[in-house]
């Protein structure tokens, strides 16, 4: 293999700390009992990132498998006839991927349970991580996937991304640079299709839009004119993936539904046969996870589709993945989803044993059950960690119509009393029953960014500071109760608006409440539906305190809306027209302050930053963000847990768990099997 | 009787109009539309959806068109006999709705009758011999039937199923009939699952009815014509079931107009608790993430069930009851 020469993906000082990483046995997969896999990938693996990101299998030179082996149904399909042999299916290069605790055995339908036939839709994202590359496992570094290798040039301003030869769809076809230059051509440039261009494929500092270019036909190239950085660790996310994912646009099969390869008239006549009025809702409808004609390039396609139920997919004989021996993945025959209609039955049955797998909607609490039944059940209980910085994150609002409150909010230290009045720990035994760490709004551990500082930093309780502090700021007035009064001689009252989506928020900001108290400070707690919740966080003007989670804290420099003020409808704006200053460069919104700017500005430069420069500048802006205490973190770090059954085999027992990482996607989903004994 | 008939029938096609028209609106009242319900609903399981996805949804399904013309072109399209098209299902409303129809009728039509045959016949009995033991255990039973709310009792049974029965939790099928075609053992399987969902709708209906016929049935029978007929020699049978019983059938008459969309949209409460993959559910649903056309087309077709049911047991009560005029 001629490209074995190393991309610049690392630098030199992360590449040093992975191999300690890897040496120390840390790195999360490896586990489970297993220890380290002995995986040995073959020579033909052209492995580009250091094998530590592959979840900790080291990396040693083996003998290429000659020849792969196949699922019994497949094989079975082959001697009919029905199936070119296993060898042909699989590129030349297949990715190898490493098992968490043994080889495991072909066969075996995977039992889960979806919330409504929506929520089955997971097939089209979190089941299928099919993205160019992926994020490593302990979300240190970006590594190839779908891409055989990628390369950066000096200046991040071009993405060269080399596919693999030989790979084809689930129908057989070719998977080519062709289906790229077709997503980018024919769906992206298209506005019916795409009305507005997503934020990602536009230059960070201009705002036009990216190119794709095909070299050959397994090699693409984007660029763009200013140097983008970031753009890598995006494809690694669910900007790139998920239900939009680029490598999910088989040129072969939508060109039939799409007006640069159809006549006008067959177009209309298939549009109007489907029941639709326009093409692109026909398009958007061949285009989609439910249509089980369309080809991917999934572990699982799905076969069965809402409003049938149960929802299942099934192997794909095309997938391009092998185990360390050369057994084509995935293990698992059939996902199969049953449809409940709401968490509670979910879990009720994940407690009698019918549920193999899952995460997704095991509820937290009922962790006591969980455990009392895991011998009945015939299923482990595993704890992963939600990359959620803080559960019930804090939003005031500095952009307030109220111009006193407004300035209260921008006042750092009326901020610092506020959070120094938050009793975290009494938050975290009562309303999360223990399972969360009191923190502040920062990071997780396992972050590469992360400062034991950041997490501790104003989130102590001492009401007699947070007293001081506000009196310092002039709120020394107080009316009869004992609450402080406004400069304007107004009582002084703050509204928390939450809309109960992922945690026990009503108690928790029902005891923030009374913890005010102490500081003279009156919240009033207000619930809402979320719909309503999102629409006024949007509004960002009248909001005074909103609450939202904050996720995303291990691999924060994508979507970093918790680190800096922000415009957003969930999580709730707290800095609308500064962020509008920001958007529109000056042109619209109010010019925000220095520290402010400053953190816009390191935004800007991150986004642009080459891997070399990315440290030094994430390390300021994560600084920056903990001094200023933009947001107000209470309790975090909390648990997923999740039921495994003792036969379902392969699942780390311990991962972090994100939406970026598109978990379980980021634990190699296609690697758990089931034991038949 | 025909004219009246006529007239009715023309009032029920205004109704139905002022019908579709409001469920619309009132469905497009809550703030937000499907795809803020949709994004809420991802956020809710931490997954995110890009704006600019969001805005080729929102092209995609139409949003961007103002209210009144989705509303005549979905009501072009009923008239068509197009439902139109589910957001959230990504298929035609009509494949969905059918589909689920089945199903309930059959849970909604075997409770009915269970109900109505229990309830008669104990409803009668109580209130033959009034004040004895087999009146007083009844009435017992029926309070507390009717006391009991029919959601804790489904989430009480589906313990006890899985606790003592070994029926897997929810749903009308076992793991490995689910994807089946339909047989003999499949039927069979279905029928062990049935029970929960009869024994609930069957309870609280049950109840009531009882109460109703009992405390007619009891002013019937005072009245002078029955002793009348008692003193002429009329045997006790006869004198019982030839005017009393069919006077007091007219609470059971005059409420199948209700039941019969109550068979397509039966017991919702239950069927969420239990998961049955009934009607109910998916009309919940549609309405609290704004599917539009789904929703709407829903309670079109609900509304015109019981305008209908209403019209038949309006004719039913008037060739039970000969006291009732057309007017």
């Amino acid at each position: 293999m001629s490209e074995r020469h190393e991309p610049r993906t690392l630098s030199r000082r992360m590449f040093m700390r992975l191999s300690a990483f890897t040496a120390a046995g840390t790195v999360l997969a490896a586990c489970g009992g297993g220890g380290t896999p002995e995986a040995a990938p073959p020579a033909a693996e052209a492995t580009t990132a250091p094998a530590a990101g592959e979840g900790g299998a080291a990396a040693s030179a083996g003998a290429a498998p000659s020849q792969y082996n196949e699922a019994p149904m497949l094989a079975e399909l082959v001697a009919q006839g029905q199936l070119p042999p296993v060898d042909e299916r699989l590129p030349k290069n297949p990715r190898v991927i490493p098992v968490v605790e043994e080889i495991g055995e072909y066969g075996g339908t995977w039992f889960r349970a979806a919330v409504g036939p929506g929520d089955a839709g997971i097939l089209n994202s979190r089941l299928s991580y099919e993205n160019l590359v992926r994020w490593s496992q302990d979300g240190s570094t970006v590594v190839p996937n779908v891409a055989e290798s990628f390369e950066i040039n000096d200046t991040a301003t071009e993405f060269t991304i080399k596919l693999r030869e030989g790979m084809r769809w689930s129908d057989g076809e070719p998977f080519t640079a062709d289906d790229f230059v077709f997503w980018y051509e024919d769906v992206l440039l298209n506005t019916d299709l795409t009305p507005s261009i997503p934020s990602w494929m536009r230059d960070p500092v201009t705002g036009e839009v990216g190119k794709l270019e095909k070299i050959d036909d397994y090699t693409i190239k984007f660029s763009f004119p200013n140097p983008y950085g970031l753009f890598i660790q995006i494809l690694a996310g669910p900007s790139a993936g998920a239900g939009g994912n680029i490598c999910d646009y088989p040129k072969h099969y939508l060109s039939q539904f799409h007006p640069n390869y159809v006549s006008e008239e067959e177009l209309a006549q298939k549009t109007q046969d489907a029941g639709f009025d326009n093409w692109w809702e026909l398009f958007g409808n061949k285009r989609n996870w439910q249509n089980p004609e369309q080809p991917h390039i999934w572990p699982w396609i799905p076969t069965r589709v809402p409003p049938d139920v149960p929802v299942v997919a099934e192997r794909n004989p095309y997938y391009y993945k092998v185990d360390p021996e050369g057994n084509q993945l995935p293990y698992l025959d059939k996902v199969q989803f049953d449809i409940v209609e709401n968490a509670d039955l979910l879990n009720l049955k994940a407690v009698a044993g019918e549920i193999d797998c899952q995460f997704r909607h095991i509820l937290w609490n009922n962790y006591p059950l969980f455990i009392d039944n895991a011998e009945q059940g015939d299923y482990r209980v595993f704890r992963w960690k939600l990359a959620e910085g803080s559960n019930c994150l804090l939003h005031p609002n500095m952009n307030h119509k109220d111009p006193v409150l407004r300035e209260l909010f921008q006042n750092k230290n009326f901020r610092i009393a506020l959070s120094l009045g938050i009793d975290r720990t009494q938050i975290n035994e009562l309303a999360y029953q223990g399972f969360g760490q009191p923190r502040q709004a920062s990071l997780i551990p396992e972050s590469p960014y992360f400062k034991e500082e950041h997490a501790t930093r104003y989130a102590e309780h001492d009401p007699d500071r947070a007293n001081q502090l506000l009196d310092e700021i002039g709120l020394t007035e107080r009316d009869s109760e004992g609450f402080r009064l406004r400069p304007d001689g107004e009582p002084l009252t703050i509204t928390i608006e939450y809309a109960p989506v992922f945690g026990p928020w009503r108690d928790a900001v029902q005891m923030i409440t009374d913890q005010w108290k102490q500081i003279g400070i009156r919240a009033i707690p207000k619930e809402e539906d979320r719909t309503l919740f999102s629409q006024r966080g949007l509004a960002g003007e009248e909001m005074d305190m909103g609450v939202w989670i904050m996720d995303r804290c291990l691999t924060p420099l994508i979507e970093p809306w918790y680190f800096l003020p922000y415009q957003g409808g969930t999580p709730p704006s707290t800095a609308a027209l500064w962020w509008q200053w920001y958007q529109s460069r000056g042109e619209q919104g109010e010019e925000p302050p220095a520290e402010v700017k400053r953190q816009y500005e390191l935004y800007d430069l991150i986004k642009g930053a080459s891997p070399d420069e990315l440290p030094a500048l994430a390390e300021e802006f994560f600084d920056n963000a903990s001094e200023n205490i933009w947001f107000i973190g209470t309790v975090g770090v909390l648990p997923h847990v999740g039921i495994v059954k003792n036969n379902f085999r392969n699942v780390p027992e311990e991962a972090v768990s994100d939406w970026l990482q598109q978990t379980p996607g980021n634990t190699n989903v296609e690697q758990y099997f089931k034991r038949s004994s | 009787m025909l004219q009246y008939i006529v007239q009715r029938l023309l009032l029920m096609v205004i109704t139905l109009i002022a019908v579709s028209i409001v469920s619309f609106v009132v469905i497009e009242l809550p703030p937000g539309d499907y795809l803020t319900a949709y994004t809420a609903t991802l956020a809710a399981s931490g997954d995110s959806v890009d704006q600019a996805q969001l805005e080729a949804l929102k092209h995609r399904f139409g949003l961007d068109l103002p209210l009144y013309q989705r509303y005549f072109k979905w009501i072009w399209g009923v008239l068509h006999g197009d439902f139109g098209y589910s957001f959230g299902w990504n298929k035609p409303v009509s494949e969905l709705i059918w589909e689920r129809v089945g199903l309930t009728f059959l849970i909604s039509f075997t409770a009915l009758i269970f109900t109505w045959i229990l309830g008669f016949v104990i409803g009668v009995y109580s209130a033959v011999r009034q004040y004895s033991i087999g009146d007083y255990i009844f009435t017992a039973f029926s309070f507390i039937g009717l006391g009991i709310p029919d959601f804790l009792l489904a989430l009480v049974l589906l313990w006890v199923g899985y606790r003592y029965f070994d029926t897997n939790v929810g749903g009308l099928f076992s793991r490995e009939f689910q994807t089946e075609p339909w047989s003999w053992a499949k039927f069979v399987d279905m029928l062990k699952h049935l029970w929960v969902p009869l024994i609930i709708l069957g309870i609280g209906g049950t109840a009531g009815l009882i109460r109703v016929m009992r405390a007619n049935l009891l002013d019937e029978l005072r009245k002078p014509y029955v002793e009348t007929a008692r003193a002429k020699g009329v045997s006790e049978t006869k004198l019982l079931l030839k005017y009393p019983v069919r006077i007091a059938l007219n609470p059971f008459v005059s409420t199948a107009g209700w039941a019969l969309p109550g068979l397509i949209n039966g017991a919702t409460i239950i069927s969420i608790v239990l998961s049955l993959p009934t009607t109910g559910p998916l009309l919940l649903n549609a309405l609290l993430v704004q599917d539009m056309y789904l929703a709407a087309s829903f309670i079109l077709i609900l509304s015109a069930l019981t305008v209908i049911g209403t019209l038949l047991s309006d004719i039913m009560l008037a060739w039970l009851d000969p006291r009732i005029r057309y007017q």
